[in-house]
């Protein structure tokens, strides 16, 4: 392709001629040193905190830390390029990011400058990085439901839109699928996904896009990228960067989800900025302000009022643990700020129960106001249930004998728990969830052998949908599971147990 | 003169701001603040400037407090006022005569705050005329309310305009200044013509 010249030249001569030439004023310092990703600089004596400076080269920072005679700043780029006595401009504005339609299916870094090489993103709008979340009056509670298709979480965990649900568990236990399969799940119910990836390896956030674009889930998807490499300051920034693009949509009234993938890095990265700024170590050498790290974040997850346009903002937080320890610093912080958390645990993960969700400590504080209510009815005791069963369990491996009972709530779980798994990348739908729900909870798989479990719930769901579309519809269109669908379900399940049996 | 291009040492400035506020407050209840103060200055332009060892030999730690002392007495009695004097051997009796520049520097800063005088750093092209300065130094002192002092630098790479700075704040005027950002201006229209229409563009 040729452009052509003397439009060019039109162009710039129009410039040229609506170029007012105007002496620029400027609030400077100079760089006393710079090292680690910080520099010290002096002067800039009416620079703000939080306010944005310039390096020579067009380098970013972030003014971080007032002090009597100089000014710590995060610098968020290269800081081998700056060297001691240049000159720092200050720029009168807050650090903010492109936001809007032009952000869904591109990679970004904290920034928001591309890296999918797909060209500049072609947005004039754009939205401060940290903001103050909205009050109480602006907020009404969480109402509607948020489906991540996952049938253990919908069902024992559900979560609403505007609510903030943690993701938390050991390094491989798949808590970064837990949030993929949410994202794949929010194919045309018009949710826009944010997934912010910080200090994670380049190659599994290589993956994680390639999920996304594999299963197109990536035309309503962001994904803001502070990998492993990148500076301590761009790890910080990251997941408050993702929450202001995703705010816009929010504001603007739609529905956004975010993923924090994972807040122990960000925690980290914060922890490293603050030791080299000086700032005082506490707990586990974490600043003290570490709590209000990620509540300020997590706190901007919202369901906004009515008149507000009803708007809101789920978030996915990620915490890694080590060696199940919950009460370390950070995950017992992160635990006290979110409406709840999904617990993962290794040895479920080995064993095969995936997702390796632990229904005795995970649970969702608001979420259940927002489930649908054919959901609620079938998977009420679910959870309790599910708890009583593993310690059954537990008690059962002694080797005692087993009263009648006792034995028929031990089948009764080893079904519920076969039924719970559900293969990675594959969400479903709510009304297929409830109706498997349905048959584990009512007993309608008691008589099924555990390994045909999967099986039995495969064929079943393709046989409502076959030969019983009426039912499903009405699922679907009320949510509500009347007496009357109750017995319909009742006799398509007998239809179906005698099909089932016969094919064996 | 203060000079804004040294390296910026903040320990000293703080030493600096402590002791030179001291002299300067003896000055003015003696009476004497012209004195003092043109005495500091040439100490500093014609004792430690000229004789380089003398200021090694002040900044040495392994010289006692007491030689110090004994050594200012025998060069400044007689020839420096007794409050120069007597600061000269409190500073040594302190271990702080290595800070006597930054100190001379904030006495300077003392005293224009105190008389209402900006120091305002001019950069030009060419070396400004007389006149050129006088009327920049009645304009700066009109919009500033104060009286003016310039500290004037030629850099002929800046091609032509001025650059005013008064305390942290720049006021670019300069002809690069200008130029980069009719650049930057430009590459961004003619990358938003094309956005808008970009087979207007192509051949």
């Amino acid at each position: 392709m040729k452009f052509k010249a003397d439009e060019i030249a039109s162009v710039i001569q129009k410039e040229i001629e609506g170029f007012e030439a105007q002496i620029d004023v400027r609030e400077v310092g100079q760089v006393l040193q710079v090292g680690d990703g910080i520099a010290r600089v002096y002067g800039l004596s009416g620079v703000m905190a939080g306010e944005m400076v310039e390096f020579p080269g067009g380098i970013i920072g972030l003014a971080f830390n007032l002090e009597e005679d100089s000014v710590g700043v995060i610098i968020l780029g290269d800081y081998l390029a700056i060297n001691q006595g240049d000159e720092v401009k200050s720029l009168g504005k807050l650090l903010s990011v492109p936001v809007g339609d032009a952000t869904l299916g591109r990679v970004v870094d904290p920034l928001g400058n591309p890296l999918d090489g797909k060209g500049p993103i072609s947005t004039s709008d754009s939205r401060p990085v940290e903001i103050i979340a909205p009050g109480v009056s602006e907020r009404q509670p969480v109402c509607e439901p948020m489906q991540t298709g996952i049938k253990a979480v919908d069902a024992m965990t559900p979560i609403g839109r505007g609510q903030r649900e943690l993701i938390i568990g050991d390094r491989k236990t798949g808590k970064t699928a837990i949030a993929i399969d949410a994202i794949l799940n929010q194919k045309n119910t018009g949710v826009k996904c944010f997934y912010v990836a910080v200090g994670q390896k380049d190659s599994s956030v290589a993956q994680v896009i390639e999920i996304l674009r594999e299963n197109g889930a990536l035309d309503y998807t962001t994904v803001i990228v502070a990998g492993a490499s990148a500076p301590a300051s761009l790890q910080y920034l990251a997941p408050y960067s993702g929450t202001a693009m995703a705010e816009h949509f929010m504001f603007g009234g739609g529905h956004a989800l975010v993923v924090y993938d994972d807040l122990s890095k960000q925690a980290q990265a914060y922890r490293e900025l603050s030791l080299l700024m000086r700032r005082p170590p506490g707990r586990e050498a974490y600043p003290g302000d570490v709590f209000y790290c990620h509540s300020r974040l997590l706190e901007r997850s919202s369901k906004l009022s009515d008149e507000l346009g009803g708007g809101s903002l789920t978030s996915l937080p990620i915490i890694e643990t080590l060696e199940g320890e919950v009460s370390a610093y950070i995950p017992t912080n992160v635990i006290s700020i979110t409406d709840g958390q999904i617990y993962l645990q290794p040895d479920l993960f080995f064993a095969g129960q995936r997702p390796a969700m632990n229904a005795g400590i995970s649970v969702s504080r608001v979420g259940g106001a927002a489930q649908v209510k054919a959901m609620k009815k079938v998977a009420g005791g679910l959870r309790l249930d599910l708890a009583a069963f593993r310690e059954l369990e537990a008690f059962a491996q002694l080797g005692t004998d087993l009263d009648a009972s006792t034995q028929s709530q031990l089948d009764r779980g080893y079904r519920m728990v076969e039924l719970l798994k559900q293969g990675q990348y594959k969400p479903m739908h709510v009304v297929d969830q409830i109706l498997s729900i349905y048959a584990g909870t009512r007993g309608h798989l008691d008589s099924i052998p555990v390994e045909q479990v999967a099986r039995w719930e495969e064929e079943f769901l393709r046989f409502i949908r076959e030969q019983k579309r009426e039912i499903w519809s009405k699922l679907d269109e009320t949510g509500e599971l009347d007496d009357e669908t109750d017995k319909a379900i009742q006799s398509a399940i007998a239809d179906f147990q005698k099909q089932f049996d016969g094919s064996h | 003169m203060v000079s804004n291009n040294q390296a910026i040492d903040l320990d000293s400035q703080r030493i600096a701001a402590i002791y030179g506020k001291a002299v300067l407050d003896a000055a003015v209840s003696a009476g004497n603040r012209a004195e003092v103060m043109e005495q500091l200055d040439s100490l500093v332009d014609d004792v430690l400037d000229p004789s380089p060892q003398l200021d090694a030999l002040l900044a040495n730690p392994m010289v006692g407090a007491d030689q110090k002392m004994d050594l200012m007495q025998a060069i400044f009695s007689g020839r420096a006022s007794p409050l120069v004097l007597s600061f000269l051997r409190t500073l040594a009796k302190h271990g702080r005569l290595s800070y006597l520049r930054a100190i001379v520097d904030h006495v300077h800063q003392l005293k224009n705050d105190a008389d209402n005088v900006q120091l305002v750093g001019v950069t030009t092209a060419y070396p400004l005329s007389d006149e050129l300065s006088d009327r920049l130094r009645e304009s700066i002192g009109a919009l500033r309310g104060c009286r003016v002092e310039l500290n004037t630098e030629v850099d002929p790479t800046m091609l032509g305009g001025v650059v005013l700075r008064i305390g942290d704040t720049v006021y670019d005027g300069s002809i690069t200044a200008r130029l980069n950002r009719l650049r930057k201006e430009i590459s961004q229209g003619v990358l938003e013509a094309i956005e808008i229409d970009h087979e207007k563009f192509e051949d």
